[in-house]
């Protein structure tokens, strides 16, 4: 039986860009050749808003599927004010570099921490020309978090409903350093094998 | 150089992670429900008296006005049970 990659986004801070990691990180998968899933756990159905729109080269699920899913990495959508650890292995945390974020980030990072999860950190919308953020990220950065950088590229490719790797986002300024920023963390989901699971 | 505050913060955090709380613990919290999916239903022919099966009819009936149009799970239930009980799966 085929190995199921399961990866958790989850911050229980609102905005911090949990359904745009989620539906980015499977957008980048595909190209890889991978099959993703993404279950949408969130009443908001952000991301489930993005594959209604028929954009998606993927299938985002309203609820966890009573059968086994035929998908290589099925990434989990959570929502805000979700204070339960997920019970998946590895968790991707992503925030915001300001002080009231990172309050909530760490708060609910010392939960995962205590249960011994896997944890990687997204520091998103960061604007390095501002000093107090770039203190931040790279203090979060020295940690081990990875980094995406405040784009235009992510509020073009919502105002469409699609992931910045659509091809009508070939030309977008900066578009390659985008998607590269994304490209590392699937890099890291998927080269890491220990918290791989026989979802049977 | 970093950020005073991330000192603060982290720990902060680490004194409200060993009370399991939240920082504002008397705010209502998500409370999580998850629908229950039908059971998955299959055909099955048997031959039962008319009187049974009369009474069954009604028994079904009667909880659909009770709970509504997806209530018969406990029928199902009952049925499985009888078919297991003679064999009949």
């Amino acid at each position: 039986m085929k190995l199921i990659k399961l990866v958790s986004i989850w911050n229980p801070k609102g905005g911090q860009g949990k359904s745009t990691l989620a539906i980015n990180l499977a957008a980048a998968s595909v190209e890889l050749g991978l099959k993703p899933l993404v279950i949408c756990q969130d009443p908001q159905g952000t991301s489930l808003l993005y594959y209604k729109s028929g954009n998606l080269p993927f299938e985002v699920l309203d609820s966890v599927p009573s059968n086994r899913p035929e998908a290589d990495i099925v990434i989990f959508d959570h929502q805000a004010s979700d204070w339960d650890v997920p019970t998946n292995n590895l968790i991707i945390m992503p925030l915001k570099p300001a002080r009231d974020q990172y309050a909530t980030y760490i708060d609910a990072y010392r939960r995962a921490e205590l249960l011994g999860k896997r944890i990687i950190t997204v520091v998103t919308d960061g604007q390095e020309h501002r000093a107090s953020e770039k203190e931040t990220i790279d203090y979060l950065k020295n940690k081990g978090a990875y980094a995406i950088a405040a784009s235009g590229v992510f509020s073009r490719a919502a105002s469409e409903y699609m992931t910045i790797f659509d091809p009508k986002m070939n030309k977008a300024y900066k578009i390659k350093e985008r998607r590269i920023e994304i490209n590392k963390i699937l890099a890291n989901i998927l080269i890491k094998n220990e918290e791989t699971k026989n979802n049977d | 150089m970093t950020n005073n505050w991330i000192d603060e913060e982290n720990a902060r955090a680490s004194e409200l992670a060993k009370t399991g709380t939240t920082a504002n613990n008397n705010a209502p919290l998500l409370v999580k429900t998850t629908k229950k999916p039908a059971p998955v239903r299959h055909i099955k022919s048997i031959y039962i008296q008319e009187s049974h099966s009369l009474a069954f009819d009604k028994l079904v009936f009667e909880q659909k006005i009770a709970k509504g149009k997806k209530a018969p799970e406990l029928m199902e239930e009952a049925i499985e049970l009888l078919l297991k009980q003679y064999k009949a799966n």
